[in-house]
This record gives C-alpha cells, structure tokens and sequence, in this order.
C-alpha cells in the first residue's frame, strides 16, 4: 500500500471537499447505506426480482445481449465484447439499489504518476488520463453522489444502457464516429469457437 | 434497514472474538467465476466482464474500490489436475482488474481459455 498524502494533490479549483466526502463516506458505511450495502441487500432483492420479474414462464432472459466495442485508443486491437453480468441486470431491473450512471461516471479519481505528479479527473476520462500518462496507483476522492443518489427500476433497454455508459469507454459512446465502433447483439451472435478470437470483426458480429 | 447492533462477536466460550470491523475487512467486495460462459455462473459485485482478446479479460466492479492498491487473487477452475493458469499480467484501477493471462495444458482436450476465477478485498470507496 503507497503512503499517499491526497489532500497535497488537490488544487484550489478542482473545488473538491475531501473531508466532506470522508465523513459522509463513513457515514453511510456506518448507517449501512452505502452503495456497497445495497449492493450487498441485493442479493437477496434480486432473487426475488428474479423469481417475479424473470420468471421462466415469461421467457424474459437477465442479459440476452452482448455489446462487442473496438478500442478506442488502438484500431488493430482484437475486438472487446462487453457480456453483462445478469445479477446485475436483475438489480437494475428491481431498482433501489444503483445510483444513476452519471453519479458513478463523474466520481473523481486523484491519478497519482510514477514521478510523483498527480490530477484530479472524472472517471469517465480516466481511460484516456491513462494513455498520457504513467500511472501509478489511483485514488476514489469524491464518491459522494453515489452513496446519496438511489435510481428506481429500469427496463431490460435502460437496463442495458446503464451498462454500457458504465462500462465501455466514454469514447466510444459518446462521440460520433464515421464508422461504427460498438453495437449491441443477441449473444447468439457471439462466436463459441474461439480459435481464432483475435480475428473476430465487429462488422462481421453486428447483424 | 433492519440490522443487528454488536460490537464483538464470540465463539460459544466467549473467546476469539470478531469485531464487525474485522468481518468487514475480510469480506470479498467481488468475486467471480466463469467456464464456458462469461458471466451468469457466479459472481458478486460485477456489472460485466470484458473480452479483451484471446486470454485476457477485464472484470468491471460494481461497486468502486477506494484505491487501485487492493489485494487479488486469481485462479484456474477447469481441468485442475491438468490445466495450469499463468498471469502475465494484471492491471487494477479503482474499478477494474484486468488480467492477461495463459493456460498451460498436458492435455490435449483441455479448452485454452478454461476457466477462471477472480476474487477481490479491500476497502470500497
């Protein structure tokens, strides 16, 4: 573990209160309402929401799609295949237990660089904070909102959307490119072989 | 929330006691476990795992690590008395751990990219 002086890092206008944070931190970990104690109720909330919402009579699958993405920072890289996890699918399903995605993509990271040197970013530009420069070791130092934040249920197309914000790199999401870098597929699409993974296209996957 | 308030608890003698802060510390924050598929045969605190390429896979958490100094641990689960995993490498940020890795095989039957499992402590932010 790095002995890491965070309150040196921050800058006056990165405007982050990061005694403020702790003490609600440890709040909510003491109160028990913590995103990771609701993450931990859930367990038990989506069993129940898979025995209501996913019943098999249904034929509602958790996770019925794969999101396959090219690396946005590397165009020879094998494709990326994003597979949801169907717990949390299920979570998103019920409600009450995640923040909205905003809450988590704009949490701010203190990057800490081998030479010592350090910033402040949003999580969602961290990926490319990352191609720039050497990371060291990262540190959470605004996790607030999603601790105070709580989103109701989703549809199984929200759910999805949720996931991909989360979880694929803001830059392929959130710029438009003049070809496609992602797309969202049945996982029947998904090849099982995978003898030659690294060849696997998108625009062979997409349908 | 309905919960039980406590500061130690005991064994039936009343020794090797466990403070809730310890049973904290010890609590996994996420697993997973996959073999043929990705995802959907265990796991806890992941919202998806990434197929990067041919061995080597990034497991997304859902909930946030404080740090990306956390402590992990990975293993192989398929064909354990002839399949061997070997990490080439493994990169952690405060909500990822992305692992490169090879099988290792004496048998010719055995699927190259097996099965894995990944298991993750430390504090959440």
């Amino acid at each position: 573990m790095h002995n890491i002086d965070v309150n040196a890092y921050f800058k006056p206008k990165e405007k982050i209160d990061f005694m403020d944070y702790m003490v609600k931190r440890i709040a909510h970990l003491t109160n028990g309402t913590s995103h990771w104690h609701r993450i931990g109720e859930a367990r038990d909330k989506w069993q129940w929401a898979n025995f209501q919402i996913y019943n098999p009579l249904k034929k509602i699958s958790r996770s019925d799609h794969a999101v396959p993405f090219e690396d946005p920072y590397n165009g020879n890289a094998p494709l990326k295949i994003l597979h949801p996890s169907p717990n949390t699918m299920a979570e998103l399903r019920y409600g009450g237990i995640h923040p909205p995605v905003a809450a988590i993509i704009e949490r701010r990271l203190l990057m800490v660089n081998s030479d010592g040197s350090g910033d402040v970013v949003e999580a969602h530009a961290a990926l490319a904070y990352r191609q720039r420069h050497d990371v060291a070791s990262e540190y959470v130092v605004d996790n607030r909102r999603a601790h105070d934040e709580v989103m109701g249920a989703l549809e199984y197309e929200e759910a999805l959307e949720w996931l991909i914000q989360k979880d694929v790199p803001a830059e392929i999401w959130s710029v438009k490119h003049n070809k496609p870098k992602m797309a969202i597929v049945p996982k029947s699409a998904i090849p099982t072989n995978r003898t030659h993974r690294n060849s696997w296209r998108l625009k062979d996957l997409a349908v | 929330m309905v919960g039980i308030n406590t500061e130690s608890i005991n064994d039936v003698n009343g020794n090797s006691g466990r403070t809730p802060e310890q049973l904290r510390q010890g609590t996994a924050k996420v697993h997973a476990q996959w073999l043929d598929t990705l995802v959907g045969n265990d796991e806890y605190g992941v919202s998806s795992i990434v197929d990067n390429a041919a061995g080597d896979f990034t497991i997304n958490f859902t909930p946030t690590m404080a740090s990306s100094t956390f402590p992990w641990s990975l293993g192989a689960t398929r064909n354990i008395n002839t399949t061997s995993m070997c990490e080439t490498d493994v990169r952690l940020t405060s909500s990822s751990l992305t692992m490169q890795f090879e099988f290792t095989s004496n048998n010719a039957d055995a699927d190259p990219d097996g099965g894995a499992a990944a298991i993750v402590f430390g504090d959440v932010a």
